[in-house]
């Protein structure tokens, strides 16, 4: 049965050749901690991936039950920990998954660098995951907000506050974040359109880059 | 098959001179960047609008009572809470508004916007070393005159007007830029 269905779609948009290319693709031997566990550091942008796949699918979850506004926010949050099954687990997991993100990609950026990978040709590789290291400190930026508890609205105080102090234009920086002059309700939804839907897109697009990049330069040599 | 490169120039076209592809070429940028304006103005003062718009903290520059300066105590901060109704976007609540006040004791006041000038923490009242202190990375503020004792803040603490009539205290709410060293209202 699943055989003929593969067949079906097989006939028809030759599928075997792209997972030929995918399941056929080797490692290189000196990016394989199955033959020297040191290579082990070649692994740390998959491990980014994964985090963020973790996340993504989380934050999916939490988006179930959350309300992005100031008299709900709380108590949304309060309902995913206290009465919804696995609720804990699911935050949890976003919660700390969202300070590991930022740990295994400075270490995957360490890894890069030390070995010189940055180096030409692969110069936009590099821009492209600092441009992602800056779109996920943004998700860290937003999504601090949403628990909309005593740290989340001081923090975004602060945090947009900074931004004010900025020459000349700080203060309408400011109040673009904030959607105004004062913290409220109208900070709480676009950063809420920013962390599940602007953010992931644009962190979406960047990684097909980054991967894309990397599958037509291959990943560089020994060093 | 040269020619349907779109960037060949036709040989007939004298040198240094646009010709018909490029025009076309250009015309198409031209446009293009016409319609990019149409879809993208909207979409970014859609963005920005609230930002624009001005302060809708209502009773600004309006006297508020505080109390008789007889219950305030002499060199300590006193707290004093107070709510209205603000309007944010289009959320109406009512927002809880501090502020310091000291009775100086001869007769003086002095009263404090709540907010740290570092980056704006609300601080609160040290009781043992009697002085304002910024939950969030250290500010320590004089009580007397709001003199910055210790941490980054960059300027004193934010002396609101006050004026005493009758042993009433009144105080004139406002919010100044934080992280400056001058104090600029909001
Ligand atoms: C790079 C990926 C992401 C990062 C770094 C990130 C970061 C965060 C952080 C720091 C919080 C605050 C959580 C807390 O302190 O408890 C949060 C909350 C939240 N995030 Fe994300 N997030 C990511 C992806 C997503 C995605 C893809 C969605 C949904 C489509 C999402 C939906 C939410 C929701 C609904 C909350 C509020 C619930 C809560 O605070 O527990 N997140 N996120
Ligand atoms: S906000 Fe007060 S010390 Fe930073």
């Amino acid at each position: 049965m699943l055989n003929r269905f593969y067949n079906f779609l097989d006939e028809r948009y030759r599928v075997t050749p792209l997972l030929r290319d995918i399941a056929d693709h080797q490692v290189p031997d000196h990016a394989n901690p199955t033959r020297d566990m040191r290579a082990f550091v070649y692994c740390l942008g998959g491990i980014s991936f994964m985090v963020a796949i973790l996340l993504f699918t989380t934050g999916v979850l939490l988006a179930v039950y959350y309300v992005p506004a100031p008299e709900r926010a709380y108590d949304s949050i309060q309902y995913i920990m206290n009465g919804v099954a696995f609720g804990p687990l699911i935050r949890g997991i976003h919660h700390w998954g969202a300070s590991l993100l930022i740990i295994t990609m400075v270490l995957h950026m360490l890894r890069v660098f030390f070995h010189g990978a940055y180096k030409d040709p692969r110069q936009l590789n590099w821009v492209a995951g600092l441009l992602l290291l800056m779109a996920v400190m943004g998700m860290g930026f937003t999504g601090y907000l949403l628990p909309w508890d005593q740290k989340a609205y001081w923090a975004t105080n602060v945090g947009t506050f900074m931004a004010a102090t900025v020459p000349f234009i700080g203060d309408f920086i400011m109040r673009v974040l904030r959607g105004g002059p004062e913290l409220g309700a109208i900070t709480l939804i676009r950063f809420y359109a920013l962390h599940v839907l602007v953010l992931p897109a644009i962190i979406g697009l960047l990684l097909a880059f980054h991967f894309l990049m990397i599958r037509r330069q291959g990943i560089s040599g020994p060093l | 098959m040269a020619n349907t490169i779109a960037h060949t120039t036709p040989s007939s076209t004298p040198k240094g001179a646009i010709g018909r592809r490029q025009f076309m070429a250009y015309g198409t940028g031209v446009i293009g960047a016409v319609i990019a304006s149409i879809v993208g103005i909207p979409i970014i003062n859609y963005f920005i609008s609230p930002a624009l718009g001005h302060s809708q903290a209502t009773a600004k520059s309006e006297w508020k009572e505080m109390g008789v300066i007889s219950q305030f105590p002499v060199g300590v901060p006193t707290k004093v809470e107070y709510s209205e109704i603000q309007k944010t976007g289009w959320e109406v609540a009512e927002a809880r508004k501090t502020v310091w006040v000291v009775n100086q004791g001869n007769g003086q006041v002095t009263a404090y916007n709540p907010r740290c000038t570092h980056l704006g923490c609300a601080v609160y009242h040290d009781e043992k070393a009697n002085t304002l202190n910024s939950p969030c990375h250290g500010g320590v503020f004089r009580v007397s005159d709001g003199k910055v004792l210790a941490g980054p803040p960059p300027r004193a603490l934010d002396t609101l007007p006050v004026k005493v009539e009758n042993g009433h205290i009144s105080v004139i709410y406002k919010d100044f830029r934080v992280g400056t060293t001058e104090k600029i209202e909001l």
